[in-house]
């Protein structure tokens, strides 16, 4: 193969959104077969946007594309899948309720009768000659989150993708799944493909890329192949990160320690039913104390959600005991869903999870002053950035509603504090932030931290909980030598 | 969509938004000119006649106010359920299960005569609220859907008024129509001079709306309405029960068609028919009503006014030009469609693109 | 005795459940691709007043169908340009659209009321069928040909929706617009078509009414039967096969609606229908297995944009 000509090439795209957010800025990169190629980004720096217009799902206002150096259009979905650019997104395009043989056989121009009985047979063949292992009749929705990206994978490569996108793949996996895609991505290199590969994970993109290509603010700040990147040096992946930022980015937290004997959560096994009356949480017992983080840690779908819901008093237990010394605030991982209402006002929601508080009330109805100061004093305090505590909750970034909905939970002073996911999708800076918010208030209370972020958890906690499949495994101090067990004992080895 | 693009605009003026909806208005009114051409009647001919006898006039202006009355008392109440996001498309039926009571009241209950208005009214109220309670129980205990549940119960209580008025209720019989007896003098409502409005019924409607006001704007009730209608994940996180919100919701709602009931049968037409001729679609055209003034309870005041002139209208074309009185729902229909329509200019941006390349 | 009077039943509710099972295979088609249309009252009688004028005109009831089933075809094409263009709130759009209809076919249709038509379908059994022993006397015997069209197009909409390809395509939209999309599936297109399906299905339907149901025009004559399709489109968790079933039981209960009115007053009696609406998912909510089951399609009602801002 043509080792000179990149695969396909991007130049000077620029794609602006309306409101003047330039998401692409003059992007100019080029893939090469047989390359795992990483684009590296904080949020919001532009990568998904670019890769949207390299999927046709969005138009680029300016710049061109080429593939194999003749020049291409990419106006649709169709017709990039036409021209083997298929990407697999960070959340899968797949429909639970159907099985995997109508999903990957969606759109293919199969024939009319019986669709499904020749793509068994494809998508068998498939997954043995990448070793994926995929069943046709199985219903997504009883999928486990590493198989439905297994699926995502075949449904690509059987569209015949020679340029294959996969946008931010670990976010969801255990260590042990992230080692299998990792070969997958291997055996598709080797056969001249070119895998792009979207993340803000430093430590991936050193194992598996060859090639590094870095966007911040919608520009390019550096296109390296990583062999040039010494692994050894001290602060090479700290070098990486300023590129990405811009900015000297501390990747450790100072951490002064509360002490404490105040127990503010004790819980006894503890056994809970989901939606569907399955036993997701099966007998756990741990307790928080005031002035620590307890951080519990464990791939999305093992009961977590559960336990969350049923401590922040919003599912019913099956058994067991939970004992809390007093008020909980519960920060949730949906923010915009759950957290906030979108439609009401800043002010408005200020007061969500205390309206009913009297201080907020003249009798029957409410004392507007009072809820108008008392929002104002948080946004000030909390710098929740917005034209007026009047306009509507939508019109926030999603670092500014998290600060408020921080802002919100955190002045209630409750001896519990709940915090699900609390930097999910959010930039570095509004991370450092929420962090040491967080930190701060076990002067008042005891934290309950539920990520599925590893490097959060050990950064915060005191102590961590491991859950998988319901059950919870905890870890004190020092955690260091500990993190290859942690890693495991969240797959359940 | 390949040729259009349209984008969202972030903050939609007020003042584009009440043109856009003069502009459907007149919209509406422009195709309705076809009809009438149809007809082989000149549409500026009609439309000269509509604006003499109705904004022309003191009559005409009357007639306007009392058209309306029904309609405020029936949207106000569905504005405070559409907030709440529950779909009350019963409110015909409300409306009608209020007259029941009211009727009853008024002929069966024995109260002494200085206390019929009130009782009227009171159990106008309850009639409607507890015919809307009946949804909202189906929705809080089996899950089914308010829509179905709301307008089914449309056509129940429509059969039931007609089965009081040619069974248990007939009174005596003029003409082959049935109706109740008429109503003893007590329970007449007063109306304003020679006009046929029943000024207790309007008063009523203008403290609805008020109340409905106050509500929203500065109630713990209001405030769960609010978040209840706009997502429920927050109402629960928010500790705010569903269920005893629109409990609540529906009560009011189902009240006040209630009440608009009983200010038809008791001020209009003094005793229990046919329920075609006790609402004139009240119930249905209440949701636009509702609709139109967007969550804003004064605003229904003017949109009522607006379906009460179209109502009057609607009797002018019956009279003058012997058009039916169905010509009401083919010009609502079609408001509510530019309506619709325009709401995507106003709200976002539509502008023809060439594609590149 | 009585064995041949719930033959009989059975046997009437085929005709009086045909237009029930029209609109729902239509409106079924409709929301299986994410369209809510709340419009079918309306269409039902678009469909019922073009179908009875041109049976009338003509005197041949085939074009009365046609042309009834085209009107319903065209009123939808405006609810779907609305909630799949513009993406207004499709419970608004559908409910314009039933009051326009009524209200149009008020005004227009006043002149024709009470004119009966003297062209309608006549009823015929099939031969050999009709000879098995409860099924014939029941499904073959003395039915009109919309009926048996009726079953056909139930088992073809059933086979077209789960065995073929297109079928597949119908069902992702509804479920996830935007992964179709992003395979390459004009959705617009695949939403247009099947809310084409369901105006021209019931526009068909409520032509029946006019032409076999009750041979006349009066206004309002579907009397909230595009409301019981749309109940009825839930009830059969959006399978054709069931909605038979469905349709069928609703049709002996209007056809008993009519034979029991000697003995019960016939205001109660017109209840029952929209009665059963209501019960019939409570009864269907106590059983468990079906509960889990009662999911519509995962995008019903939300409009689908390609590009978020």
């Amino acid at each position: 193969m043509n080792r000179n000509v990149p695969l396909i090439s991007v130049r000077g795209v620029t794609k602006t959104f309306s409101g003047g957010l330039r998401a692409n800025d003059g992007i100019d990169i080029d893939i090469r077969g047989g390359e795992i190629h990483a684009i590296l980004g904080e949020n919001g720096a532009g990568k998904t946007t670019l890769m949207n217009i390299l999927s046709g799902i969005y138009h680029a206002d300016s710049g061109e594309f080429l593939l194999r150096g003749s020049p291409i259009h990419i106006r649709s979905p169709k017709e990039s899948i036409g021209h083997g650019i298929v990407m697999v997104h960070q959340h899968f395009r797949l429909i639970p309720p159907h099985t995997v043989a109508e999903n990957i056989v969606l759109g293919l121009g199969t024939s009319f009768f019986s669709p499904l009985k020749g793509i068994e047979r494809l998508i068998r063949d498939f997954s043995e000659r990448y070793n994926l292992e995929v069943n046709p009749r199985a219903r997504i929705c009883d999928l486990s989150v590493g198989e439905q990206q297994r699926v995502e994978i075949v449904k690509a490569l059987i569209r015949g993708a020679t340029i294959l996108i996969l946008d931010e793949p670990t976010s969801v996996l255990t260590p042990q799944e992230i080692r299998e895609l990792f070969d997958i991505l291997k055996t598709m290199k080797k056969e001249g493909k070119a895998v792009i590969f979207i993340t803000h994970k430093l430590e991936e993109v050193l194992q598996v890329a060859d090639h590094i290509t870095i966007l911040r603010k919608g520009r390019v700040t550096a296109s390296i192949p990583a062999s040039s990147v010494d692994r050894e040096k001290r602060g090479a992946k700290e070098e990486l990160a300023k590129k990405m930022v811009g900015r000297e980015v501390i990747l450790t937290v100072k951490k002064p320690p509360v002490p404490s004997e105040d127990v503010v959560l004790e819980v006894s096994d503890l056994r809970i039913l989901d939606d569907r009356g399955r036993q997701t949480v099966k007998g756990i017992s741990f307790d928080v104390r005031k002035g620590e983080v307890f951080g519990i840690v464990g791939v999305a779908g093992n009961g977590q959600g559960q336990l969350v819901e049923a401590l922040a008093g919003l599912r019913p237990l099956l058994g067991g005991t939970v004992n809390i010394r007093g008020d909980v605030g519960y920060i949730p991982e949906d923010r915009m869903g759950m957290g906030s209402v979108q439609g009401l006002t800043i002010a408005e929601n200020s007061i969500l999870t205390q309206y009913r508080n009297s201080c907020f009330a003249h009798g029957f109805l409410f004392d507007l002053p009072s809820i108008r100061d008392y929002a104002g004093a948080l946004m000030t305090k909390f710098s929740v950035i917005a034209p007026s505590m009047h306009v509507p909750a939508k019109q926030l970034s999603g670092g500014n509603l998290q600060r408020l909905i921080l802002a919100r939970e955190l002045s209630r002073n409750t001896k519990l504090l709940i915090a699900e996911q609390p930097t999910h999708g959010l930039d570095v800076g509004s991370i450092e932030y929420v962090w040491r918010f967080l930190l701060e208030q076990r002067k008042n209370a005891g934290i309950l931290l539920v990520s599925g972020d590893l490097g959060e958890v050990f950064a915060l906690s005191d102590r961590i909980g491991v859950i998988f499949q319901g059950k919870l495994t905890i870890f004190e101090q020092p955690f260091v030598e500990k993190e290859e067990e942690i890693g495991l004992r969240m797959t359940g080895l | 969509m390949g040729w259009l693009r349209i984008e969202k605009r972030t903050n939609p003026s007020a003042k584009a938004v009440f043109g856009v909806s003069i502009l459907s208005i007149f919209l509406a009114f422009f195709v309705i000119g076809f009809i009438f051409l149809g007809y082989g009647i000149n549409p500026f001919k009609v439309y000269l006649e509509l604006f003499i006898e109705t904004v022309g006039n003191i009559y005409g202006i009357t007639q306007i106010i009392w058209q309306s009355i029904p309609l405020l008392l029936c949207g106000v109440g569905l504005l405070l359920a559409f907030k709440a996001s529950f779909w009350n498309i019963g409110a015909e039926g409300q409306l009608l299960m209020g007259a029941v009571a009211a009727t009853w009241a008024a002929l069966f209950s024995g109260l002494p005569d200085f206390l019929l208005i009130p009782a009227v009214f009171i159990c106008g109220f309850i009639g409607g609220a507890v015919w809307g309670l009946l949804s909202t129980f189906l929705r809080a205990r089996f899950r089914i859907n308010e829509v179905i549940t709301t307008l089914m119960m449309n056509y129940i209580a429509m059969n039931i008024v007609l089965y009081l008025i040619h069974g248990p209720w007939k009174g005596e019989e003029m003409r082959g129509f049935a109706y109740t007896n008429q109503f003893p003098k007590a329970a007449w409502l007063p109306t304003i001079g020679i006009s046929d409005i029943h000024w207790p019924t309007l008063l009523i409607g203008l403290a609805a709306v008020a109340f409905v006001y106050l509500i929203i704007s500065r109630t713990r009730l209001g405030y769960e309405v609010k978040v209840v209608g706009q997502s429920p994940k927050a109402a629960r996180y928010a500790g705010i029960s569903y269920f005893k919100t629109i409990f609540l919701v529906m009560i009011i709602s189902g009240g006040f068609a209630g009440l608009a009931g009983a200010g038809e049968v008791c001020g209009v037409h003094h005793m229990l028919r046919h329920p075609d001729q006790v609402s004139l679609g009240y119930g249905y055209t209440g949701i636009i009503v509702a609709w139109l003034a967007r969550g804003n309870p004064p605003a229904a005041i003017l949109t009522s006014l607006l379906f009460g002139a179209i109502y009057a209208a609607g009797d002018v074309l019956q009279l003058s030009f012997g058009l039916p009185f169905q010509i009401v729902n083919v010009f609502t229909g079609l408001i509510l469609f530019f309506l619709i329509s325009s709401d995507t200019l106003v709200k976002y941006r539509i502008s023809i693109q060439r594609r590149e390349g | 005795m009585w064995q041949l009077w719930v033959v009989e039943t059975l046997r009437r509710a085929l005709a009086y459940g045909t237009p029930l099972l029209l609109g729902t295979l239509g409106e079924i088609y409709t929301e299986r691709s994410g369209i809510l249309n709340l419009g079918v009252e309306g269409m039902m009688i678009l469909g019922a007043f073009v179908g009875f004028i041109t049976t009338f005109v003509t005197k041949n009831p085939w074009l009365g169908f046609l042309f009834g089933a085209l009107v319903g075809g065209a009123a939808s094409l405006i609810h779907g340009f609305l909630s799949i263009n513009l993406r207004v709130t499709q419970v608004v759009s559908g409910l314009a659209l039933t009051l326009f209809g009524l209200g149009l076919t008020g005004v227009l249709g006043r002149g024709w009321e009470g004119q009966p038509l003297k062209v309608s379908l006549s009823e015929f059994s099939v031969p050999f069928l009709n000879r098995i022993p409860i099924l014939g006397d029941i499904v073959f015997t003395e039915q009109n040909m919309l009926v048996y069209i009726g079953l056909g197009l139930a088992l073809l909409l059933w086979w077209l929706l789960f065995k073929t390809s297109w079928g597949i395509t119908v069902r992702s939209v509804g479920e996830d617009p935007a992964t179709a999309d992003a395979l390459g599936i004009n959705v617009s297109l695949v939403r247009y078509g099947c809310t084409f399906i369901g105006g021209f299905l019931a526009g068909l339907g409520g032509a029946y009414l006019s032409i076999v149901y009750r041979p006349s025009w009066t206004q309002g004559m579907t009397a909230g039967m595009g409301w019981i399709v749309i109940a009825l489109t839930i009830f059969s968790l959006w399978h054709p096969l069931i909605a038979v079933g469905g349709a069928y039981i609703f049709g002996s209960l209007f056809y008993l609606s009519f034979r029991l009115q000697p003995w019960v007053s016939p205001e109660l009696l017109t209840i029952m229908p929209y009665l059963f609406t209501i019960l019939a998912p409570i009864l269907l909510n106590a059983n468990r297995k079906l509960r889990r089951r009662m999911g519509a399609p995962g995008a019903l009602g939300l409009p689908y944009s390609r590009e978020e801002e």
